[in-house]
């Protein structure tokens, strides 16, 4: 009986401490993370990686623990993750750690379910997202989940990041790998050297470890370069291995990582198909100069071929033959890549090769960091006289030779048979993306009636022919409103006519008419005339604290000329004053001219970076300040 | 034994799909269709679309075969690639017995679906498949064609088709067939034609069928428009079976008794002890409407709704799996209403964006949405929405009628009784408010600017539930980028926040309170400023440009703002254009005011003071006074862009 009562008091112990202990760790996350309902108490990401039968056999444990902090943590009672064909799932489990009648008890998940995840781009994937839905989820409660991956294929081993929405308390990211197995590695964005990391042996393999505590949610700032600029994170490969005294390489330099991709598109369009051929010709018929060959070519994949992404398994990686594509009428950056060197090749057009690209949101330069991480993106390089173009053609509206906005200033791995080449991608030049307006306006009682004249071009002409798209009638008169708006929103279109050449690389051009009702401010003896009527980066300060660099998806170079024409009665007082910006990082001009009774304003205006770093903030915020009291300035009339 | 009755299930099932009643219905010979002048030069024109609807019965219950047929011609790019991935969707228990898609190129070729093309994907927790596929060799000018049939599970308690689109239509059909000792209720709505009734039209089975050709696009792109109020569609029911004997199925009556004894069910004793330990966690508080919100909150925040979530035995589940489908939701809520003496009223009803309640039609497809009535208290409470807290509910749901399940005692036994009424917007609540002062005094280039803002009712209640959503490190970003909607690029100073979280949605005004650099504000022409006083308010919606108006303006609720700006002046000036800043525009219904924005401004002391008031009390007008409704609106957005003249005086 003695005892008995021995062991209840042990039990009301015990319940007592796990319970205080719940509470008490509620308490102490909830000062350390306020504001926050959930905090991830341990998110553990294992590579095991071994050899068996002379083979590599990769295999990750993933485990995450979570607390719930309040009563709407509550609401968050289901945790996802990801597998796929290549990267199958083995096991999973998952329990709450609840108190029930006092005591913590672990509760096994209650339901799970499966469903397609893809990005909204991507038509079909492999990738499937599991969802696992707990029970008991309370305050103080702890959801703790696990599952085992293997990676079939050595070469595509995930980034591990140390962030997320939610904070973290402790984020490790381990290898465990067998001693005749060398690994590569580099850390990204860890500037103060937040990440620890270890190196150790356990039962005769090798342990690196890499942990970070303590880890705020991640924040996304508006123009910003994507996660991985900004976010702490490992890209960890295989190096080498050995087998029999004898190493075998895996990933460490371009070589390798080339080789491995030549295997994708060693095969492809080995076989010429009739039908591309003759397709080849037909386009390329009465043209004579190479270059114009490989435009019409270019043209005709934008036109005919639609984006349409398949992602599952080496799908993502392989890119079909020509004939498939050229059949089908779709496909992805990689088909439309196969279909044009096809194309090129059929019209006898030399040096038209396939080309590995990360997009911008990818901050890594292949000698940094040679691993499949790096690209993300296929397109067509055309080499000539040593110069270098790049196609690409998922931009229905893009100019011939003109790289798309993602990818400008990125890097392109170039196939070359059996070789290749690293080439920069340039950044198109303001002059090239032009946006050329001239407007002439005269007053009518309380309105500016006004002609105008608009020119686009480049990349800018690109980006409003994808926006403008098929909209006709009232819908496209509102785009083109919205377009060349003026002023304010009492711009009134009552006229325009669109001249949209075949041929991408002229100018999209509409003329236009338009009314500006109250537009003028006056007083019984004044009137006062805002003359610049196209603001741009008028909003654009960068915010106080701001940590991540500023990106621009385009630089363009603006050329506006308004002719205002003066009302007969009126006599000019003052007419605002020129001016002129040039730094690093913008050039502006702006000059009044008045010539009989027109006042001419001609503004010329662009950025010169796509990027602007932290450290140039300061000079950014000053220019637009200067900018902003220009535009400020009126024409004075006495009336 | 048990594989033969398997194989034998699998041989009948087979023979029957072989013959389901659209096995040998295939595609036509293609011929050029002439199109109407009016259509030929619009991006998708659908050439003809097919809808039959083949209701069965036998031992094991009714279901149909839905067959969809449509022909589209696509003349542009961008029509190509809005068609060139089709998703055919299907529900667990319903079968896809075909799906056929051709390509019928500009110069006549065919080229027709591979099943070996077709992929298939199923969202295991909405128990939703789809087939899907690119469609091959799709190009601008070609004729895409569809065939689907589908066996599912006939939708006999009211369903609406709408034929109409945003693309025109050729000609099309629909035909419903059924056996003949079955009869509809039906009705065509906005224009399109009578349905007919073609009784034993074969053997056993009769057919209500519609014709329609040439039928306009309907665009969606109109600001303030219900765009499924004005399209046209065919709504039908099954109203009696003469076999069974039952000549008035469906009806409001049939619904409010079943859904009141289904949610006054009697619990086992493990769910009423579980229910009674939960109300004893909630707080007994006062007033009435405090103690429906707080055993609101209880549950919201609880209780997970999950529509396909059926895995709780009986209700006392419900608190460890957190989770619960719509009827135990319910249930909860009518046992803790009970419990603290609240009476209450079910209503079912309609998104009137999606489909408007029909007073004329009594079918279950006006009851897709709910809401509980407390008829004490004249409010109401959206038990399956996480973010209205009543007397907040979603503002579709208002502005038409809705069935009132009416609890009646008949001696021992209460049933509950329908009754059609008005659910009114809960238009008591805060009106939005903003006081604005600009301080021209200490700086006239750069003044300093003080906004405060109060969005009241549902403007307010978009906002506060992202308190509790977005973490705190990314809460102040959103708003940083929506404050620029005010201070018009100007310098942040200060941004503060009042009546933030889900809790105060419906309760109290969302205040959001910015300080900022007003310099952006202030344009110099000479020795005069000039004061973008009107951007203040923020941008306002326009109807500047004129287009013909195809559908009545309808608004999400009746709203109200009231705005007050004060300009502290700086010694020796004046402002020269007052005249500027006094004008008002209304709208009338006879001699009531429906809409009005007007501003007066008055000067006191060293102050200017712009006082402004708008409102719309209606959540309809119709085209005969769409003109004098875009002058209020365009008056709001003129405000927007008044200068203020400051010159010495």
């Amino acid at each position: 009986m003695r005892y008995c009562g021995q062991i209840l008091f042990l039990f009301l112990f015990v319940c007592h401490f796990w319970a205080v202990k719940a509470q008490d760790l509620v308490e102490i996350y909830k000062n350390k993370y306020p504001g926050h309902h959930e905090v991830m108490l341990s998110n553990k990401h294992t590579y095991h990686i071994r050899l068996e039968k002379n083979k590599l056999k990769i295999t990750q444990d993933n485990t995450f623990e979570s607390l719930i902090l309040t009563e709407m943590g509550r609401k968050n009672i289901s945790e996802s993750f990801s597998f796929s064909d290549l990267v199958p799932l083995k096991s999973f489990d998952g329990y709450t750690m609840a108190m029930v009648n006092g005591k913590e008890r672990k509760i096994p998940f209650k339901t799970f379910s499966d469903k397609s995840s893809r990005e909204s781009f991507v038509f079909y994937d492999d990738v499937k997202e599991r969802k696992i839905t707990f029970s008991n989820v309370d305050i103080g409660s702890r959801k703790i989940y696990s599952y085992q991956s293997e990676f079939l294929d050595p070469f595509l081993l995930h980034r591990h990041i140390f962030a997320d929405y939610k904070p973290i308390n402790q984020s490790i990211f381990e290898m465990v790998v067998d001693k005749n197995i060398e690994i590569g590695y580099k850390v990204f964005n860890d500037p103060l050297n937040r990440i620890k990391f270890e190196k150790s042996e356990r039962k005769g393999q090798t342990v690196y470890s890499w942990s970070m505590d303590n880890i705020t949610p991640f924040k996304i700032e508006n123009n910003h370069p994507g996660i991985l600029h900004t976010a702490p994170h490992i890209v960890a490969y295989i190096k080498k291995y050995e087998v029999n005294n004898q190493s075998n390489q895996v990933l460490g330099d371009i070589d390798l990582l080339y080789k491995y991709y030549l295997d994708f598109v060693k095969n492809l369009n080995l076989q010429t198909d009739p039908n591309v051929e003759a397709l080849a010709l037909k386009i390329t018929e009465n043209i004579n100069d190479e270059s114009e060959k490989l435009k019409a070519i270019f043209q005709w994949v934008q036109q005919h071929i639609k984006y349409v992404a398949f992602e599952n398994a080496y799908e993502g990686f392989v890119p079909r033959e020509a004939k498939t594509v050229y059949e089908r009428k779709f496909g992805d950056c990689k088909d439309m890549s196969s279909l044009i060197t096809a194309l090129a090749k059929s019209a006898g057009i030399p040096n038209v090769n396939l080309a590995w690209v990360g997009t911008r949101r990818i901050p890594y330069g292949y000698a940094e960091l040679a691993t499949p991480a790096v690209d993300d993106h296929m397109i067509v390089a055309y080499e000539k006289d040593g110069k270098y173009m790049f196609l690409d053609a998922t931009d229905r509206e893009l100019p011939f030779g003109l790289p798309s906005n993602f990818i400008q200033g990125k890097e392109a791995l170039v196939q070359k048979g059996d070789n290749f080449s690293v080439v920069k991608i340039p950044v198109v030049d303001p002059k090239k993306n032009l946006q050329i307006e001239s407007v002439s306006l005269r007053f009518e009682n309380t309105k500016c009636i006004g002609v105008g004249n608009a020119k686009m071009s480049g990349l800018l002409r690109s980006y409003v022919q994808n926006e403008l798209g098929d909209a006709k009638n009232r819908a496209r008169q509102e785009k083109i409103r919205g377009l060349l708006q003026k002023g304010n929103n009492r711009f009134v279109l009552t006229h325009f006519e669109e001249n949209i050449p075949d041929d991408k690389n002229q100018a999209y051009e509409v003329s236009y008419a338009f009314e500006l009702d109250n537009y003028l401010v006056s007083t019984s003896n004044q009137m006062f005339i805002n003359p610049i009527l196209d603001k741009s980066l008028e909003r654009m300060l960068i915010e106080k604290g701001r940590t991540s660099d500023f990106v621009l998806d385009f630089l363009i170079h603006q050329d506006f000329t308004y002719e205002w024409q003066m009302p007969a009665n009126a006599e000019i007082t003052y007419i605002p004053e020129a001016l002129k910006i040039e730094n690093d990082l913008l050039y502006v001009s702006i000059n009044y001219e008045k010539r009989a009774n027109v006042i001419h304003v001609h503004m010329q205006l662009h950025v010169k970076k796509l990027t602007i770093k932290a450290s140039e903030f300061e000079l950014w915020n000053q220019s637009i300040r200067m900018l902003r009291a220009a535009f400020a300035e009126n024409i004075v009339l006495k009336i | 034994m048990k594989i033969s009755f398997s194989f034998a299930a699998f041989l009948c099932a087979f023979v029957a799909f072989a013959q389901f009643p659209f096995h040998d219905y295939t595609y036509q010979e293609h011929k050029e269709i002439e199109l109407p002048l009016k259509y030929a030069n619009e991006n998708e024109i659908v050439l003809h679309k097919d809808l039959k609807i083949y209701l069965e019965t036998n031992a094991n219950g009714a279901f149909q075969y839905f067959l969809y047929h449509e022909k589209t011609l696509l003349n542009s790019d961008q029509a190509v690639e809005r068609n060139n991935r089709i998703y055919v969707p299907f529900r667990e228990g319903e079968q896809l017995l075909v799906n056929k898609v051709r390509v019928i190129g500009k110069n006549g070729k065919i080229t027709e679906l591979k099943k070996s093309d077709i992929l298939e994907e199923t969202d295991e927790e909405r128990g939703l498949s789809y087939q899907y596929y690119a469609v091959n060799g799709l190009e601008k000018g070609a004729v895409l064609e569809k065939i689907f049939v589908l066996r599912q599970t006939p939708e006999l308690r009211g369903k609406t088709v709408v034929f109409q689109e945003t693309d025109p239509i050729v000609k099309g059909s629909f035909e419903l067939i059924f056996p003949d000792h079955l009869q509809f209720k039906y009705k065509s709505a906005n224009g399109l034609p009578e349905a007919e009734l073609e009784q034993n039209y074969k053997t056993d089975f009769s057919k209500i069928s519609i014709t329609f050709g040439n039928i306009d696009a309907l665009p969606d792109d109109e600001l303030y428009s219900n765009w499924n109020a004005h399209a046209q569609k065919f709504t039908y029911k099954l109203q009696t079976n003469v076999v069974a004997g039952l000549f008035s199925l469906n009806t409001y009556n049939e619904f409010a008794q079943n859904i009141y004894a289904n949610l006054y069910t009697k619990h086992d004793k493990k769910s009423v002890k579980a229910l009674d330990q939960f109300a004893k966690k909630i707080k007994v508080v006062t007033p009435t409407l405090n103690q429906i919100r707080e055993i609101e909150r209880k549950v919201k925040e609880s209780i997970n709704f999950n529509r396909y979530y059926e895995d709780n035995k009986n209700l006392a589940e419900i608190f460890d799996s957190k989770q619960a489908n719509i009827l135990e939701i319910l249930q909860v809520y009518a046992y803790l209403f009970d419990k603290f003496n609240i009476p209450i009223e079910f209503v079912f009803t309609s998104d009137r964006a999606q489909h408007v309640f029909d007073d004329d039609f009594d079918t279950y497809d006006n009851l897709k949405e709910i809401l509980i009535y407390f008829p004490n208290d004249k409010i109401f409470m959206e038990p399956l929405s996480f973010e209205y807290r009543a007397p907040l509910f979603s503002f579709t749901f208002a502005g038409q009628n809705g069935l009132f399940i009416v609890p009646k005692e008949f001696g021992k036994m209460t049933i509950g009784v329908p009754v059609i009424k008005k659910i009114e917007h809960p238009t008591s609540l805060s009106p939005n408010t903003l006081n604005i002062s600009i301080n021209l005094r200490e700086d006239i280039n750069n003044p300093t600017v003080v906004s405060k803002k109060y969005f009241g009712g549902y403007a307010g209640a978009q906002l506060q539930p992202l308190k509790d959503m977005v973490p705190p490190e990314i809460y102040p970003e959103l708003f940083r980028q929506f404050a620029e909607n005010y201070t018009q690029g100007g310098e942040l100073l200060k941004m503060e926040f009042e009546n933030e979280g889900t809790e105060k949605v419906g309760l109290l005004p969302f205040g959001f309170h910015l300080t900022y650099e007003g310099g952006v504000l202030i344009q110099k022409a000479a020795d005069v400023y000039l004061l973008r006083l009107g951007e203040t308010i923020g941008q306002q919606l326009e109807f500047y440009q004129d287009h013909e108006r195809i559908l009545p303006v309808e608004i999400d609720f009746p709203a109200r703002y009231q705005r007050t700006i004060t300009i502290l002046m700086p010694e020796g000036f004046t402002l020269a254009n007052p005249e500027d800043f006094n004008f008002v525009e209304r709208v009338f219904d006879g001699e009531v005011i429906i809409a009005e924005f007007s501003v007066k401004t008055r000067v006191d002391g060293n102050k200017i003071i712009v006082e402004n008031e708008e409102f719309y009390s209606r959540i309809h007008y119709p085209l005969s006074i769409f003109k004098d409704y875009t002058r209020v609106i365009n008056a709001a957005a003129d405000f927007n862009k008044r200068v203020a003249v400051i010159k010495k005086k």
